[in-house]
């Protein structure tokens, strides 16, 4: 039996789904969002989608490379080496400064910190 | 019902070796099948819950889910409370980032070990240690040169003396401060055939490696936890198969013992009790245990341990755990368990040394067993 997420979107759903089960997704999420997510060493991307309480995370088999994320229809996407994911919010910080970490906008930066902190 | 003692008094009374007002209760946490089980049951969190638990900070982390243990209090405390008071429960440290060792091409987590997280086809998520991965002796020197990148930090233990504090004040529920222990540690990254291989061919590397983790990992946690007062500390380390221990007793107390007794001591000289949390059939070192002063041990599935001879041979250690949870509490009826609990009170329990709960994690046991399990000691655990 394959799983049906490994990796970041595993982890990503884990926050989602824990959420959701104690009714408080709306609350963090009140307005509807999609976000794209791609680990430049492991892609590919995945979109999470998050609205009126439900979310879905789809993986983006196409979605291979930096250049291939503007084609995605999203409200924010984020791009970055899984070794600056594993320096944390200090690490990303850093990673946007030197442009190894690449957003469309800065949402995608607070909407990773809310999916982080769940707990 | 109005309590004689509160529960961190009922806990030091019972590890002091005396006996409390009643039979005192404990939960190690609940994996996400276990959550998913319970808030889809009539059991489930409400709203008004929810309400007066965020208004608290109370976690909803997973596999701890304080959330879920504080639904057990009565309604004096929670107003949708479930009366099955549960008065010890647990959490473990963030061990810090994963880290990527040079000759290895992956991800690997503090002890040298994989962790995979994965969300299996029906949409539930799942964590869990997934192997080791210092499998060469080129690995385990290219972790011991990454030595400041294992070494904990005070973001390990972030808010730990707050949620300690706010669960024993506004839930009257003993949190424990776990961390992994040893052996642990040490198998986790090299694995068990390692272990074996070094103890036999190489054992001063092995020493070398355990000695390197206590000092890099494991006596600064142990610092860094004990900074934050915590009354209870249980280390976390699986010495047991269901048959028997994973390593021939005397490498057990060769490599493992000394460290083991370093963490009791430190937590006894910061006046602290100590409990172990180990899986599987552990009677043979239990009079080692004795002799390094633990004070309460953990798990104890009760098919794999003689729970009867432990209470009658070694009267100053306090049996955690104890209840069937991968059968009796998963199969039986609420009947059945109500029954159950009420003989394991009368055999283990009457002379104090006694805090029953399900032995391990909450997995994917039926809710009305779990509340009749807690229910059960509450209606049978008076003195």
């Amino acid at each position: 039996m394959s799983p049906l997420y490994e990796g970041l979107p595993a982890v990503i759903y884990s926050g989602l789904w824990v959420l959701k089960i104690f009714r408080k997704l709306e609350k963090k999420f009140p307005d509807s969002i999609k976000m794209a997510i791609l680990l430049t060493d492991s892609p590919p991307a995945f979109l999470i989608k998050i609205e009126n309480g439900e979310f879905d995370i789809e993986i983006l088999e196409n979605i291979k490379d930096l250049k291939d994320l503007d084609t995605i229809d999203c409200d924010t996407y984020l791009a970055l080496p899984t070794e600056i994911l594993y320096k944390g919010a200090a690490g990303i910080r850093d990673g946007i400064a030197s442009k190894k970490v690449h957003v469309k906008n800065l949402d995608a930066i607070t909407i990773l910190s809310k999916l982080t902190g769940v707990g | 019902m109005v309590e004689k003692m509160t529960a961190l008094e009922r806990i030091l009374t019972v590890l002091e070796g005396k006996i409390p007002d009643r039979v005192p209760s404990f939960c190690l946490g609940g994996d996400f099948d276990f959550v998913e089980k319970f808030m889809n049951s009539p059991y489930a969190l409400t709203d008004e819950d929810i309400q007066h638990l965020d208004k608290d900070n109370v976690s909803y982390g997973i596999p701890y889910m304080h959330a879920i243990i504080a639904k057990f209090c009565p309604p004096e405390i929670l107003s949708g409370g479930l009366d099955a008071k549960i008065d010890l429960c647990w959490q473990n440290p963030n061990m810090g980032l994963p880290i990527k060792l040079e000759s290895i091409n992956d991800y690997i987590i503090h002890s040298g070990g994989y962790f995979k997280i994965v969300v299996r086809d029906e949409g539930i998520p799942h964590w869990w240690y997934a192997g080791p991965a210092l499998l060469k002796k080129e690995n385990i020197e290219d972790y011991w040169s990454r030595a400041n990148d294992l070494r904990p930090t005070k973001e390990s233990i972030r808010n730990f003396a707050k949620i300690r504090k706010n669960m024993l004040k506004k839930y009257d529920i003993v949190v424990s401060q776990g961390q992994p222990g040893p052996f642990e540690n040490c198998v986790f990254g090299i694995g068990h055939a390692n272990f074996a291989r070094f103890a036999r061919k190489e054992p001063s590397f092995l020493e070398q490696h355990i000695e390197f983790q206590w000092e890099t990992i494991e006596e600064p946690m142990m610092k860094m936890i004990l900074k934050t007062k915590p009354e209870v500390v249980m280390c976390g380390d699986d010495y047991g198969y269901n048959d028997g221990l994973q390593l021939p007793p005397k490498l057990w107390r060769r490599f493992i013992k000394p460290i083991l007794a370093r963490y009791v001591k430190m937590a006894h000289d910061e006046g602290a009790k100590f409990l172990i949390h180990s899986c599987g059939a552990i009677g043979e070192v239990f009079p080692d245990f004795v002799e390094i002063g633990i004070d309460g041990v953990e798990s104890l599935k009760p098919k794999n341990n003689d729970l009867k001879m432990y209470r009658e041979k070694y009267p100053e250690i306090t049996l955690v755990g104890t209840i069937d949870d991968s059968e009796m509490l998963k199969y039986e009826s609420p009947e059945f368990v109500r029954n159950s609990i009420k003989k394991s009170i009368q055999t283990l329990g009457k002379k104090g040394g006694f805090i029953p709960g399900p032995t391990n994690f909450l997995l994917d046991q039926p809710a009305e067993n779990i509340v009749a399990c807690y229910k059960a000691i509450q209606e049978f655990g008076n003195y």
